[in-house]
């Protein structure tokens, strides 16, 4: 079990490592940084200074290595454009990402469980056909556009919340309903499929003829069996999430990590965008690492974690 | 027992016959009866199509002229609008029509390019993991494995920032999203495949491997694999008119439904058309073939999860 | 309860006091996308408190059915269209669904098919028994426990404590069955239905699964439904016997007596088909044909198509119930006369 979670930890760093590489290279390897951010025209010895200082003058194996080192070393680069440490930089924009995310995820999975159960359990009723719609409605709306939709309809039209920022709670709503109605679709749209797998087994019968009250059914019997699957994929729904927030807090100018991720691209600012993608990664990592140990918790059928007895 | 047995014998038989006329008959053969909602679906899909490929024939305005005398016109449904401009023009005084017109064209060729291109990309790494096994299987699983972790839009944005933005790396990037769901399942297929007594009888019989694959193996993976195309293109649609919209997809002149919206952002208030209309066909667009998707997944493949 | 049940009973005769569970004329559909099928018609039970009923019939005949909608635990498409279910004085049928899950696993359990997908397997089997009595019984979590322990010992699995905690897919099928059974009479049922209890399992475990559904009868006293269909089980475990085909009861009889002497052509088909030491055989007889699914019934006496012994009449009108003398019926124009 401890080998098990020892070689699971190894593998995630390795692939931690490739993306993180693969980043570097595809970053480095698109052109000199400093012609963007400064004007044409200015002295190549003043560049040189610069290029000397950030240490892009060398070639891009060196950089690779010295990158990687000063990682074990804890310093992951300095930014280009405002001299700080990406780590304070996006360290510090993290709590209002995690305001965000953490307050969608959390609506999503109750609202996403509760809706895609009523379903299941209403199946072929108005009830399953009318969630259903508006699930399959809400992933194939463009979440910008969602933004835009309701911004349009309660911030300018009906003048009951504001357009962006993240002063108050009130700022929270728009931006987390957006993320949270796509993210509550597919998840109620998977709980739905692994609740109907759920409810045709024999042991929701035996339940019945328990005389277990519908409730019970439901709550001690059916759904600790559909949450197996839908663990893994609500877990696979995080990088989503994270990859929906980078547009969304773009759209509502929340200032998480996500829009600053998006600034520094269009300032091509190295080192504030390759920690914001080991910082993601990690993440995603991280969560599945979770997802699985959740897994062989929740799945007494699973001796070791993933694997099926 | 006899609740498993009325169970297939009623899902073995279509539904009732009743009277159909000439239209009932046709969406009967397509089994389309009764499935309003994916004849609407089919409807808008085809079209889009034919907006995308002929809409250029019907298009009032070359989509870039400028009328700086009519700027932000509302459309004729609107007050303030007339039928110079049915949907109204933009903050250059564009036609919004043929900006609709010429963005979707370039929103459709960008998403089923895209598509095609990571479902041959996946398919293809799939198959070489499933037949080598070994160490490449381990490779691909890894990448597989990279690609999962890292969220594909912010891998898309960095790449088209830094690297630069031409047609054709938009096009490439938005292909390789998705790749790794057609290799898992067409790994996983071709290894089921592959112990399949015919796969076995034809190779005794000294088929070559490259014969197998084409005449024996991908025939019958082919049809999940479409299914599995058609439920990520909406993805790649999306993903495309996200990327525009936040201004690194596609560039002007070209112009996509997602740049337009991008643009049209900014004059929510004077001007929501601008933003709305091509809204509203993305999504309808993307509804559509998420709808006609899953039809086809139930209808073809009820494996496909 | 019981004794103010039959005080209101509407006009209890004699008869009906006789039986613990009387199924009259009970009739199920299910509604399928191309019509309603009918699956159980017009079936008549009864089953006497303390004895074993067995309900004989092949796969599809209706049997199962009929117990599930006797219990209100028919899956959604089916239907109960006519018939009342009797049981202590109260028609079943009429009861709301808090009534019935009152009853359901207290007054009367069920034990089910395949035991290892009919356990809860993200449940260890302690939770699952304890399950049982905490809902009818009100004990407490360690009094569950304690009486849970004693039903694992009762209904013969071994260290009970430490099994306790284990999950159904630690167990064998045959311990499997075992802890169905276990949950099934934790709250001492006066009746209990087996559902082929012993089809899934191995051969040598079916006689053991057999000789403790038997032992607990005696013990609890319980009245048992034993649906099969084989007739070697009801030989073994049954005190009478209905046969069912195609959804309809064709006879019933004193286990002695019916396999004395068959009078449905069917019943004899059936035991023809059994292995037999008294007798030899060259081969194993068995019925021509298969049972038909319902879509397939035909008018008149439903087996008539597979009966040897069929004429004109029988495809008529549906052949009459008939008393033949003491406890036996038939339906059937052309039953066999003894000796078969």
């Amino acid at each position: 079990m401890t080998r098990y979670i020892l070689i699971k930890i190894l593998r995630s760093t390795f692939t931690l490592w490739i993306v993180v590489s693969a980043v570097f290279l595809i970053l480095r390897a698109s052109g000199d940084p400093l012609y963007s951010i400064f004007s044409l025209g200015t002295p190549e010895s003043t560049l040189d200074v610069f290029r000397a200082k950030w240490g892009i003058d060398k070639s891009i194996f060196e950089q690779y290595v010295i990158y990687l080192s000063d990682i074990t070393k804890g310093d992951f680069g300095t930014s280009f454009f405002d001299g700080q440490p990406a780590w304070d930089l996006v360290v510090e924009r993290l709590p209002k990402t995690l305001l965000l995310g953490g307050t969608t995820f959390v609506i999503s999975v109750v609202a996403g469980v509760t809706l895609g159960a009523i379903a299941a359990l209403k199946r072929g009723t108005f009830w399953d056909r009318g969630i259903m719609t508006a699930a399959v409605a809400s992933f194939s709306m463009p979440s910008y556009f969602l933004a835009l939709l309701l911004i349009l309809l309660f911030s300018l039209k009906l003048r009951w919340l504001p357009t962006s920022g993240a002063s108050t709670w009130q700022h929270l709503i728009l931006p987390a309903t957006t993320l949270g109605l796509t993210l509550s679709g597919s998840i109620a749209r998977f709980v739905r499929s692994a609740m109907l797998e759920v409810l045709r087994q024999s042991y929701m019968r035996t339940a019945r003829a328990k005389g277990a009250p519908k409730w019970r059914q439901i709550v001690w019997h059916a759904l600790p069996n559909a949450a197996i699957p839908t663990v893994t994929v609500i877990g696979f729904q995080l990088g989503w999430l994270i990859g929906g927030s980078v547009v969304i807090e773009t759209v509502f100018a929340w200032p998480g990590a996500g829009r600053l991720f998006i600034t520094a691209i269009g300032l091509r600012d190295f080192a504030v965008v390759q920690m914001f993608i080991l910082m993601v990664a990690s993440t995603v990592i991280i969560a599945n690492l979770l997802v699985d140990i959740l897994y062989g918790l929740l799945d007494p059928r699973i001796s070791v974690i993933g694997v099926k007895k | 027992m006899s609740t498993q047995q009325t169970n297939t014998a009623a899902q073995s038989q279509d539904e009732p016959r009743i009277r159909r006329g000439r239209t009932g008959a046709l969406l009967a053969r397509w089994g389309l009866s009764g499935e309003w909602l994916v004849t609407a679906a089919l409807i808008y899909i085809g079209f889009i199509l034919f907006v995308a490929v002929f809409g250029f024939l019907f298009q009032p305005y070359p989509h870039t002229q400028m009328d700086l005398f009519n700027q932000l016109q509302p459309p004729v449904f609107m007050q303030g609008g007339s039928w110079e401009h049915i949907f109204g023009t933009d903050e250059l005084g564009r036609d919004v029509l043929s900006r609709l017109i010429r963005g979707l064209r370039l929103s459709v060729l960008i998403g089923v390019i895209g598509t095609v291109i990571g479902a041959v990309l996946g398919s293809f790494l799939g198959i070489v993991a499933a037949h080598f096994r070994g160490w490449v299987e381990e490779v691909l699983m890894m990448l597989v494995d990279v690609q999962v972790s890292l969220p594909f839009i912010i891998f898309a944005l960095a790449v088209l920032a830094f690297v630069g933005n031409s047609l054709t790396i938009l096009i490439i990037v938005v292909g390789i999203d998705g790749w790794e769901r057609y290799a898992r399942l067409a790994r996983s297929m071709v290894l089921t495949a592959n112990q399949q007594d015919y796969v076995l009888a034809v190779r005794s019989l000294g088929l070559g491997n490259f014969r197998i694959y084409q005449r024996h193996v991908l025939p019958n993976i082919m049809g999940t694999l479409i299914v599995q195309a058609t439920i990520n293109l909406p993805g790649v649609i999306l993903l495309e008119s996200t990327l525009s919209f936040l201004g690194l997809g596609v560039q002007p002149p070209m112009t996509s439904l997602g740049q337009i919206l991008g643009v049209g952002r900014d004059y929510l208030i004077l001007a929501p058309w601008i933003a709305v209309l091509p809204g509203m066909v993305i999504f309808f667009l993307t509804l559509s073939i998420a709808t006609v998707g899953d039809w086809l997944r139930d209808r073809l493949d009820p494996t496909l999860k | 309860m019981t004794e103010f049940n039959h005080h209101n009973s509407v006009a209890p005769s004699a008869a009906t006091e006789k039986y613990l569970l009387e199924v009259r004329d009970l009739s199920v559909v299910f509604d399928t996308a191309e019509g309603t099928l009918g699956v159980v018609d017009n079936v008549s039970l009864k089953v006497q408190a303390g004895r074993t009923l067995g309900l004989v019939g092949e796969s599809g005949s209706g049997k199962s059915v009929t117990c599930l909608a006797a219990l209100g635990l028919l899956p959604q498409r089916g239907r109960v269209t006519s018939g009342d279910v009797m049981f202590e004085g109260r028609d079943l049928l009429k009861l709301s669904e808090a009534e019935m899950s009152d009853l359901r696993g207290c007054k009367i359990a069920m034990v089910f098919q395949d035991p290892m997908v009919s356990l809860n397997p993200v449940r260890t089997i302690g939770w699952q028994i304890s399950e049982s009595l905490r809902l009818h019984q009100n004990l407490s979590k360690g009094a569950a426990r304690r009486r849970a322990l004693e039903l694992l010992d009762l209904v013969g699995i071994p260290e009970a404590n430490a099994r306790f905690g284990e999950y159904p897919h630690q167990f064998s099928g045959g311990m499997c069955q075992r802890a169905m059974i276990a949950m099934a009479i934790a709250c001492e049922p006066s009746l209990l239905i087996a559902d082929e209890p012993t089809t899934a399992l191995d051969v040598t475990i079916q006689a053991q699964i057999l000789e403790l559904l038997s032992q607990l009868k005696t013990e609890l006293n319980m009245a048992l439904i034993l649906i099969t269909h084989d007739l070697g089980v009801i030989a073994q475990v049954a005190d009478d016997v209905a046969v069912i085909y195609a959804g309809r009861i064709v006879e019933e009889a004193p286990v002695l007596d019916l396999f004395d002497a068959p009078l449905h052509h069917y019943t004899q088909g059936l035991m023809n088909s059994l292995p037999r030491v008294d007798r030899k055989v060259d081969r194993l007889s068995t019925i021509g044909g298969a049972a038909p699914p319902p879509q397939d019934f035909v008018p008149g006496c439903r087996f008539a198509p597979r009966c040897s012994h069929c004429d004109v009449s029988c495809a008529g009108e549906r052949p009459e119930f008939q008393n033949v003398g003491g406890a036996r019926r038939v339906a059937c124009r052309h039953p066999m006369t003894s000796g078969g």
